[in-house]
């Protein structure tokens, strides 16, 4: 009988976080009352893909070094494929992403290091460019790619 | 109806819920439920293996998350880890998802692979913030859950002498928890792009296929310049999201077997446009939502078939 109360329990508990879920799926409304951490796994699990972008963007790492600043492959050190390293690097999770960006460049500095390439800076920037259809870096030319500084890091 | 009968209708109604959602039945659809799924998440953890020490410890870029429901005292589980750490609870996660695969300790298995995956999601993979990595995290609790080692597994090969033979009628709770959160998923993804911005014309489609997941075939498409079929694609797109989570509770006519064939182009269109290829593992899922006594009747059917 607790079993069975305990399952009831567990089922209608699962159904309303998913009613709530989908409300703010469908009519971007929050259950009054229920706190959104709650929610959010649920609410996660029916939203993907939900808008596009007419611009292609990508975070680029560089090191300075003998007067120049010489760009990282950051593919070293974050091996996933393009799009998922697209948006790892967008640092969603978190509201203070200058110090995340900061703490990245600081460890890629070390890592760079420990391979033989001593930067007295790292700077981490934004690039981004006009979509092409005829390939992900097509659009990615000087004059039409605009560069937005994020941090800094310096030795 | 008078007033008398109200609790003779509730009651009638509650035995139904309860018999629809925890009756007891075949273990077959589970049993290869859990061996599909568990074979899936093995290899989407294998193939980090060469990464393993960059993905998820202090050798490489890793920025925790602390959940804001997590005790302030077990905080320190989500320290990064250092390397060889890393390794031996990598190596668990191996363990625990070959396990389950094979139907060892199912339970304990799952619910092993259940906490690590709870544990990655927010040690590293919350920046990707996926809803696959957060479908994959429901079905191995429910699946730790479930008694989902009764066929096909182990277990029944020690119990019974082979992985086949099954003896126990299971709850069907576990099925019917993955079948209605696949409906949720299809229905909320689904009914969403009617109102969705992005999801109005075909340029969400245009701009997909020239974007960071794009495939080297998407771009061939692209190439060949804008059309307003991209605006008919997008347009199927939703009647397919639309139909499929309803289709798959209809058992009239064809219509079930024409929205998993739906779900099948639509995810083959996916993985052939996108490098998104992680929904892929719901196509064989599908088959929670034939009820067990079906499937275990169509089973008993094909081995009549092979033996005739």
């Amino acid at each position: 009988m607790i079993l069975r109360i305990f399952r009831q329990a567990l089922l209608l508990g699962y159904i309303f976080l998913t009613i709530c879920a989908l409300s703010y799926t469908l009519g971007r409304k929050q259950v009054p009352g229920v706190k959104w951490p709650f929610v959010t796994h649920f609410y996660a699990m029916m939203a993907p893909f939900q808008n596009y972008t007419t611009s292609n963007a990508e975070l680029v790492a560089e090191g300075y070094r003998n007067r120049t600043w010489e760009r990282i492959d950051l593919t070293n050190y974050l091996p996933h494929s393009r799009g998922e390293i697209a948006i790892r690097t967008r640092m969603s999770s978190f509201n203070d992403k200058k110090s995340i960006y900061t703490a990245m460049a600081e460890k890629l500095q070390t890592m760079e290091a420990a391979n033989g390439r001593v930067y007295s800076s790292i700077r981490i920037v934004w690039e981004k460019w006009p979509k092409s259809q005829y390939g992900f870096y097509e659009g990615h030319t000087p004059d039409d790619t605009t560069r937005s500084n994020v941090t800094q890091f310096n030795l | 109806m008078t007033l008398l009968t109200i609790p003779l209708r509730l009651k009638s109604w509650a035995l139904v819920w309860e018999h629809w959602w925890t009756r007891k039945s075949y273990p077959h659809t589970m049993g290869i439920i859990r061996a599909a799924f568990g074979a899936w998440l093995l290899m989407y953890w294998a193939i980090r293996l060469p990464y393993i020490k960059i993905l998820f410890s202090t050798d490489g870029i890793v920025f925790p998350k602390i959940p804001t429901y997590m005790p302030e005292k077990l905080e320190w589980l989500l320290q990064v880890p250092s390397p060889n750490i890393a390794l031996a609870i990598y190596c668990l996660q191996l363990i625990a998802l070959t396990t389950l695969t094979i139907g060892l300790h199912t339970r304990l298995s799952a619910f092993i692979a259940f906490c690590l995956s709870w544990y990655y999601f927010y040690l590293s993979l919350h920046l990707f913030h996926t809803s696959f990595d957060r479908l994959y995290i429901l079905v191995l609790l429910v699946l730790s859950i479930s008694k989902a080692g009764e066929y096909l597994s182990i277990e029944c090969w020690e119990k019974y002498g082979s992985p086949l033979k099954w003896e126990k009628m299971v709850s069907i709770f576990p099925q019917r928890l993955l079948a209605f959160q696949i409906t949720m998923t299809y229905f909320g993804v689904g009914f969403q792009k009617l109102w969705l911005p992005g999801w109005q014309g075909g340029e969400m489609l245009w701009y997909s296929m020239m974007g960071v997941w794009a495939t080297p075939l998407a771009f061939k498409i692209t190439s060949y310049g804008w059309s307003d079929l991209y605006h008919v694609g997008v347009n199927m797109v939703k009647m397919f999201e639309l139909f499929i989570p309803f289709s798959f509770w209809i058992k009239k006519g064809k219509i079930r077997w024409i929205g998993m064939g739906s779900g099948l182009i639509f995810h083959v269109l996916i993985d052939l446009l996108l490098f998104i290829w992680w929904f892929a593992i719901l196509i064989p899922s599908y088959i929670v939502f034939f009820s067990p006594e079906e499937f275990h009747a169509w089973l008993i059917r094909v081995s009549k078939n092979r033996i005739s």
